[in-house]
């Protein structure tokens, strides 16, 4: 017994959930700043394991949120994965807080 | 010495997510074939046009976390996978060791006595050539896209520009990890870490006879006492974006070649037979045990493995010695570990890929070495090549035959290319005895002598 499939069901790989280079209709997602700010807490509190209901938004990410740096490219992966979008290292310097986290997302897809 | 018992098991393949469904499975025959994704035939002339893709894997349903997912290529995935299903299968209990990095221990083992033995062939070239895309692709499709922006380009070359803009698939930036990912120790060590094993941590980079040479290396040092208890398997993922893994096995003319019955173009050992066909990737681990162990803590007993050997051919990179004459030595070797002889073997899983030298000689020298009566079955004539997970399956494949007393049938062979006792069905059959061979690109033999658990 032999299940011939057609390439229908492959043409997309489930491969790693690799950030690719294409189109994503982000419409589809809420970017309004409530709705980022919800979205980064949540991949925060995930990647970090803060069991605490609430992040504080100015708490410094290097030096007390995440001070291992291999902690920091998880969790920037980790949203660049949930916004489908790059932060760009230069983009990365200016980020201390978790706020300007938000503030940068909210900045690129401003009106999306 | 000390006896070695596999006490679990678990795997994940074309076939199925779990052991029981890949074994339900064989016995039913089945095999997935299908057309390769569009895109391939883009980049190369391909020879073969059919591969063995993968069921969907929620790999968060199998508690694998986002962090992880990012950071692991898919064959270390489904390493972790095949590991977490043995390892329940076998009746140990993990607990949770570290929230953040989602690792577990083993409850009631000593880790420093636990081993993890794994096989690979390609390692995590998935996540090498995927992010390698990136240098080598993205500059020059972001100048493209410029020129489209520019302005006045003929209808045409628009259309065409746009195409090849749309044919350069790419991630938006080199993953942090990827040489953790690309290393071919990555899916031993996720296990290590995943489990918190401090034995012995080995890999077998031994291309289709890895998984099998895991197999082997567990075996001896548990034989030997130099851990209690391992992991121990084979992994691959063959597909990539641009083909280039599929390519390189087509290029060779390695691959099934017949489309126009596509469910029949995979046909070990029959005379039509035009390649092996190739699987998108699957792994298999086994929970390998000392059996006074095993006994001590009432684990399961799937089988008993009581013999191995390796040889090599010094003859080709791609292609068997054409007398077989070293994997004749490979399986005296393994019969003399065992303490038994050919007589004993009742059950023989081969090698065979469907390749037209390779399945000839190993159907002459399994006539030479244990004449035509005992019964023969191609496990690849289901699953297609896995590569490094290839070996592991098919010593599950003897493992679950020796426990369940019935084995499944060679898929296609109508035409059988030697007078050989070829299963032609899932019929209950008498088996203490079982051997397991893999022969590998570079002249790697390898094979394991497995004896049915003692009830």
């Amino acid at each position: 017994m032999t299940a011939h499939i057609t390439n229908q069901h492959t043409k997309l790989l489930p491969t790693s959930i690799m950030l690719m280079d294409r189109e994503v209709n982000m419409k589809s997602r809420p970017m309004d700043r409530a709705g980022i700010e919800q979205r980064v807490m949540r991949i925060v509190k995930e990647v970090l394991v803060i069991d605490e209901e609430t992040v504080d938004l100015d708490v410094s990410i290097t030096e007390q949120l995440a001070p291992d740096s291999l902690d920091q490219m998880r969790l920037y992966m980790a949203l660049e994965d949930e916004f489908q979008d790059t932060i760009p290292e230069d983009e990365m310097e200016r980020i201390h807080t978790v706020r300007d986290i938000i503030k940068s997302i909210e900045t690129k897809h401003a009106g999306i | 010495m000390r006896r070695v018992a596999i006490t679990g098991a678990g795997c994940l393949s074309a076939l199925g997510g779990d052991a029981e469904e890949f074994w339900s499975n064989c016995l039913r025959g089945k095999s997935v074939v299908a057309e390769i994704p569009d895109a391939w035939s883009y980049y190369s002339k391909l020879k073969s046009r059919l591969w063995s893709p993968l069921p969907p894997i929620d790999y968060s349903a199998r508690g694998l976390s986002r962090v992880e997912q990012l950071q692991l290529d898919p064959a270390a995935q489904l390493t972790i996978c095949a590991a977490q299903e043995a390892i329940e299968r076998a009746r140990l209990v993990t607990e949770l060791k570290d929230k953040k990095s989602n690792r577990f221990a083993i409850r009631d083992i000593d880790p420093l006595r636990f081993g993890v033995f794994m096989g690979t062939g390609v390692g995590g070239l998935h996540s090498l050539l995927e992010n390698h895309c990136h240098p080598v692709v993205a500059r020059h499709k972001s100048e493209l896209k410029e020129l489209l922006d520019a302005g006045d380009i003929p209808a045409h070359a628009r259309t065409a520009i746009t195409s090849v803009i749309d044919h350069m698939p790419h991630p938006k930036r080199v993953n942090p990890f990827v040489a953790s990912m690309f290393m071919p120790n990555a899916f031993a060590a996720a296990l290590g870490l995943k489990f918190s094993l401090r034995g012995i941590n080995s890999t077998s980079a031994g291309a289709c006879a890895a998984g099998t040479i895991a197999i082997g290396k567990a075996f001896r040092a548990i034989r030997s006492g130099r851990v209690s208890l391992a992991l121990a398997g084979g992994a691959d993922y063959l597909a990539d974006s641009y083909g280039y893994i599929f390519r390189g096995f087509d290029a060779a003319g390695t691959l099934v070649r017949d489309c126009e019955e596509p469910e029949r173009a995979n046909r070990p050992f029959d005379n039509k037979r035009s390649g092996f066909l190739c699987s998108q990737g699957g792994a298999a681990v086994l929970v390998l045990e000392d059996l006074q162990h095993a006994m001590e803590r009432r684990a399961p007993m799937v089988a008993e493995i009581i013999g191995y050997a390796e040889s090599f051919d010094a003859h080709s990179m791609m292609s068997l010695e054409p007398g077989g004459k070293q994997i004749e030595r490979m399986i005296n070797a393994a019969l003399d570990d065992a303490g038994i002889t050919a007589t004993d073997v009742d059950y023989v899983n081969a090698h065979a890929t469907g390749t037209q030298n390779n399945d000839a000689i190993e159907a002459r020298m399994l006539r030479r070495v244990f004449g035509s009566s005992v019964p023969v079955n191609a496990t690849k004539s289901l699953t297609g090549h896995v590569v490094g997970a290839s070996g592991a399956l098919e010593a599950l494949v003897c493992a679950l035959s020796l426990k369940h007393q019935t084995t499944h049938r060679c898929l296609n062979l109508d035409d059988p290319v030697e007078d050989l006792n070829f299963v032609q069905s899932a019929q209950p059959q008498n088996l203490s005895v079982a051997i397991s061979q893999s022969f590998a690109f570079g002249g790697h033999n390898a094979g394991l002598i497995l004896r049915r658990a003692e009830q």
